[in-house]
Parts: C-alpha cells; sequence; structure tokens
C-alpha cells in the first residue's frame, strides 16, 4: 500500500536478489567489567535484576543521564555496534554510538542502558539478545524510552491543533500499571530498536513499557527532553530510582544541546 | 522461532496454513488481515526471527472505542479452531540477505507442525503482465501437484479460475522470436518470497497452492478483497448469504462482507490540515 497519495514505494523486493548480495550486518557485542563477568559466572550467566531503564536516541538519553543516572551510577558494560566512531568510553562524544549499560552503585539491580544514537534496525535483534544474555528479565520491570517525529504519527486531529511534544505508551500483556499518557492509537506503530525491546519482553513475559515521545524538532532541545519529566513522579521510576532533582538539571541540558547543535548541518 | 502465546503447545496437524507475502501492493498481508479480523481468529503465537525487521503497535483488531492496550508484532500466528485455519500475518519487511534463512526455518517448521496443507497469498507486479494477462480476471492461481491433483478440476471447471501462465524472464522476447522448446518458468516480480517459498514446500513435499493478483501500489484494498474472496469460495471459510428459513431471516446475524480492522484507518496518512490553505 501506498503510504500517502503520491508515495509509491513498494516494499515487495525481488527475491532473487537476496541469493546475489552479500549484506553483512555487523552483530552487536557486549562486554562487560570484570566485576561483573565476576558476577555472572558466579550466578550462573544472568545478572539479578529488579528495574531496567533504557533510553533510545539522544532525547530519551539526554533525559536519563540528566535526571537519573547521576553520580551514583556507574559504567558495568557496553555493547560495540561496529559502526565508525569516536569512542570515548564515557560517551561525552555526541556522535557516539556505543551503548552504555549503568548500574546504581547502592542498588546494583537497578540498570540503565542508554543508546545515544539511534541503531539500525537490522542490528537491533543482535543489541537484545546481547544485552538480555546477561540480564534476568523475569522479575524485573523495564522501562523505555523514545522520541519519535510527528510527521510520523497518524490522527483525525491534525497535528498541528496538538499540544507538540506529546506522549503515548505502548505495554506487554504483563505490565498492569496504569500509564501516565494515552496508549499509542492505530495506525500507529513503532519501530527499530525500541520495537524490538518490547516484543523481545513481550515474548518473554516481562513488565514492560514504552514511552515514545513525538516531537517536530529534528534537533535535540529541552522542551523534547523534558517531556519525560512527569515519570519521574510516577510508577515505575518512583519505586525504583532515588530521583534526587538535580539542581544542575537546566544547566546539564543546555550543555546537552550545545553538544549536539554543532551536529547539525541544517544552518551552516 | 515460534513462541507461543498459549499454555498448551499448539497442534497444527490436519490445519490449513494460509502465508503472506510482503509483495506489491502488500495484496497478501491485507487479505490476511481480512481473515483474521472478519473470522475473529485468536492470536496463539509469534514469530521471532532475525531476518524480520522490529514493530511494534497496538491491537489491530480491538474495537473502535477500545482503551486498552495489547500490543502487536511483526510477525505473529493466529487461528480459527473452527475453521481449521491457522494464518501467519507479517507486518513488516524483511532484511536484505536474511530471506533465505527465514524460508529455510519456515519450511522447516511447517514440516515438522504436519499443516495438511499450506496457501500463500502473494500479488505481483502489474506493469510485468504479458499480453493474455492485460485483459480479464487478474488473479491467478498455482498449485503443488497433489493439490492439482485435488482440486485443478475444482479451480477450472467450477471456480473458472485462470493458473498462472509460465514464461520466460523480462524482456521476454515476442511470440515470434520465442525459441521453441524453452524452458519457461514461474515469473512473479514483486511476489517477494512467495515463488522460492512454493518451490521449496513443493520440493518438501507440502501440498501448496498460491493465490495472487497483479497489481500497482496504491490503493490495493480492492485486490486484497478480490483475493479473500477467491480464497474464500475455494475454502469456503464464510458465508455471506443471508439465510432465510420461510421468508423469516434467521435468528443469528449473518456477514455481508469482510469486517475491515481498525489497523486500515488512514491509509494515506493523517488528514490534511486545512489551515494550510487559508
Amino acid at each position: 500500500m501506498a503510504a500517502y497519495e503520491g508515495e509509491m514505494i513498494s516494499r515487495a523486493v525481488e527475491d532473487d536478489e537476496d541469493e546475489d548480495e552479500n549484506q553483512e550486518y555487523f552483530s552487536v557485542r557486549a562486554r562487560w567489567s570484570p566485576l561483573i563477568r565476576a558476577e555472572l559466572l558466579k550466578t550462573g550467566g544472568k545478572l539479578p535484576c529488579k528495574f531496567i531503564i533504557v533510553a533510545v536516541g539522544i532525547a530519551a538519553s539526554g533525559f536519563v543521564k540528566t535526571y537519573i543516572v547521576q553520580e551514583s551510577f556507574s559504567i558495568i558494560g557496553a555493547l560495540f555496534t561496529g559502526m565508525k566512531d569516536i569512542n570515548t568510553l564515557t560517551q561525552q562524544s555526541p556522535t557516539e554510538k556505543t551503548c552504555y549499560v549503568y548500574h546504581s552503585e547502592s542498588m546494583p539491580d537497578i540498570l540503565a542502558v542508554i543508546c545515544n544514537r539511534d541503531l539500525p534496525a537490522e542490528q537491533s535483534y543482535s543489541f537484545v539478545h546481547e544485552l538480555f544474555s546477561a540480564i534476568d528479565i523475569s522479575e524485573c520491570c523495564i522501562l523505555i524510552l523514545a522520541v519519535s517525529m510527528t510527521s510520523d504519527y497518524r490522527s483525525e486531529v491534525p497535528v498541528s491543533d496538538m499540544a507538540v511534544p506529546f506522549m503515548r505508551a505502548l505495554r506487554t500483556t504483563k505490565y498492569l500499571m496504569t500509564p501516565l499518557c494515552p496508549y499509542l492509537e492505530q495506525p500507529n506503530i513503532i519501530s527499530g530498536l525500541q520495537a524490538q525491546l518490547l516484543t523481545y519482553c513481550q515474548l518473554h513475559n516481562a513488565k514492560a513499557i514504552l514511552y515514545n515521545c513525538y516531537t517536530d524538532r529534528i534537533d535535540l532541545e529541552v522542551t523534547t527532553m523534558k517531556a519525560f519529566l512527569p515519570l519521574l513522579k510516577s510508577t515505575p521510576v518512583k519505586d525504583y530510582v532515588l530521583a534526587n532533582p538535580n539542581p544542575k538539571a537546566d544547566e546539564t541540558l543546555l550543555k546537552l544541546v550545545e553538544l549536539h547543535s554543532a551536529q547539525n548541518m541544517l544552518y551552516l | 522461532m515460534f513462541i507461543s502465546s498459549e499454555d498448551a503447545a499448539p497442534k497444527f496437524e490436519e490445519k490449513t496454513l494460509v502465508l503472506t507475502s510482503v509483495s506489491v501492493g502488500n495484496v497478501g498481508q491485507l487479505s490476511a488481515d481480512l481473515l483474521i479480523s472478519t473470522l475473529s481468529m485468536k492470536r496463539i503465537g509469534y514469530i521471532h526471527h532475525e531476518s524480520i525487521l522490529p514493530m511494534v503497535g497496538n491491537d489491530p483488531f480491538a474495537s473502535v472505542d477500545a482503551t486498552t492496550c495489547k500490543i502487536v508484532t511483526s510477525c505473529e500466528v493466529y487461528e480459527s479452531m473452527l475453521q481449521k485455519l491457522v494464518v501467519i500475518q507479517q507486518r513488516a519487511p524483511f532484511i536484505k540477505g536474511k530471506r533465505p534463512c527465514f524460508r529455510n526455518w519456515l519450511v522447516q517448521w511447517i514440516k515438522e507442525n504436519k499443516f495438511k496443507m499450506v496457501v500463500i497469498l502473494t500479488s505481483t507486479h502489474a506493469h510485468e503482465r504479458i499480453d493474455v494477462q492485460l485483459q480479464g480476471s487478474q488473479f491467478r492461481y498455482i498449485a503443488s501437484s497433489q493439490i492439482e491433483e485435488q482440486f485443478g478440476d475444482v479451480f477450472k471447471n467450477l471456480h473458472h479460475w485462470n493458473m498462472l501462465e509460465r514464461r520466460t524472464k523480462f524482456p521476454a522476447p515476442s511470440p515470434i522470436d520465442q525459441p521453441v522448446g524453452e524452458v519457461k518458468e514461474l515469473y512473479l516480480p514483486g511476489g517477494g518470497i512467495a515463488k522460492s517459498l512454493f518451490e521449496d514446500l513443493c520440493d518438501a513435499g507440502v501440498p501448496t497452492a498460491m493465490l495472487l493478483m497483479f497489481c500497482a501500489e496504491g490503493d490495493n484494498v480492492q485486490e486484497a478483497i478480490t483475493l479473500t474472496d477467491q480464497l474464500n469460495t475455494w475454502l469456503k471459510l464464510v458465508d455471506f448469504h443471508k439465510k432465510t428459513l420461510d421468508n423469516t431471516l434467521m435468528a443469528e446475524p449473518s456477514l455481508n462482507d469482510w469486517k475491515i480492522p481498525l489497523s486500515w484507518k488512514l491509509f494515506f496518512g493523517s488528514r490534511v490540515d486545512q489551515t494550510l490553505f487559508h
């Protein structure tokens, strides 16, 4: 089907093309710190976990880094995507494509996974399997944060009549708590790493919820990151994370915007 | 892999499996949507494979005023116990280069589960039609030897179906230039994995039929309805005729038409913002 009148992109690719093509997608690899590797050997391969927050993309990552992952969190592992990268090992580079896993030092079964850059959907399967092969999600609550453009959002009401940014939620069957915002309405869908994460959780009967923020800005800006703020005072975040109000939050957010605006080629 | 969402492992023996191919106009997938929606089929499992791109959404078969969330993923398996029908609905395309991997897995899974027969729903590019295909019904079928033996007569004489013409690939030579004795083959441009899957299933000895429509990308709802109608004519899944008993309508309401699912809303995007024209 055409996505909209005038757009005639066919998703039907010739089957024969597969025999000739040699598409190689880098399988994502996880590396854990020595302490975690020792812990994995002790527990028989999986880290116990009560709560994981996964941030996909720069806006969601900016929110999590500013309000949740503060000094009390430390890096316990990384997921290498194979993409050509400036790797600072501390996620200071705006284009860093490695995703890092943090844990709370006071409560090591609370984890945060921060993916600064969107991962190609083709790598999402290996990413999710590498991540969850080391984490026991059977008793865990998973919160996934992501951002999409309003141009991808379909509704009866024109988006120009809606207050942007706005959030929509999708949850797995086992997640029984009431979300902060309306559920994502059909015919809207979500794809990419965030979709793969939620699919994995659904298939493995885990409690998970995805909050997708819709924005009309292609560059990183404070309003989009702050759209996730209500999550700090609600389940599941407030149950697991001591969200100490960060007095430097606004300053941190502005620094992030400045760091990423250098990458914005639109007005060069 | 197939992951069941039921407590007990489902039994597929002696059931008909309907597969959709991601093809031009997504006709097979639209047709599967109509089947699942009209027959109120139940989701019994998921197919989780590295070759399929991920997607999630809310329940595509919910009622219009539903406010709950039941997530849908990129490839799911639905069943109708009454019709002994299983449908695999795929909502996302394949990753380039990984389709053979998926096909191999699927053929193996079909063999292990001993389905009675497999029906592949697909479509093919209308712009590649040969002269005889330009007019008349745009519906075609192809069947394995077992299906042809069992239903060939019914297809041709009762339903008046046309078998897909075998031909040489594009650029097809004109009838005058056609070399004598050249082997013609199945040619299904834009059909996705349908042709290879059909051949693999035939080689594996699985009774398989492929039903397809010629179409171009655009509003393909009509092609989907035609394809589903033809499938229904053969398998008799839904009876659309109003039954009367002594000239009074029977107590249970009968269906008049295929039930359009909620996910078909806003096919061509959001409503245009009228302020653009002020």
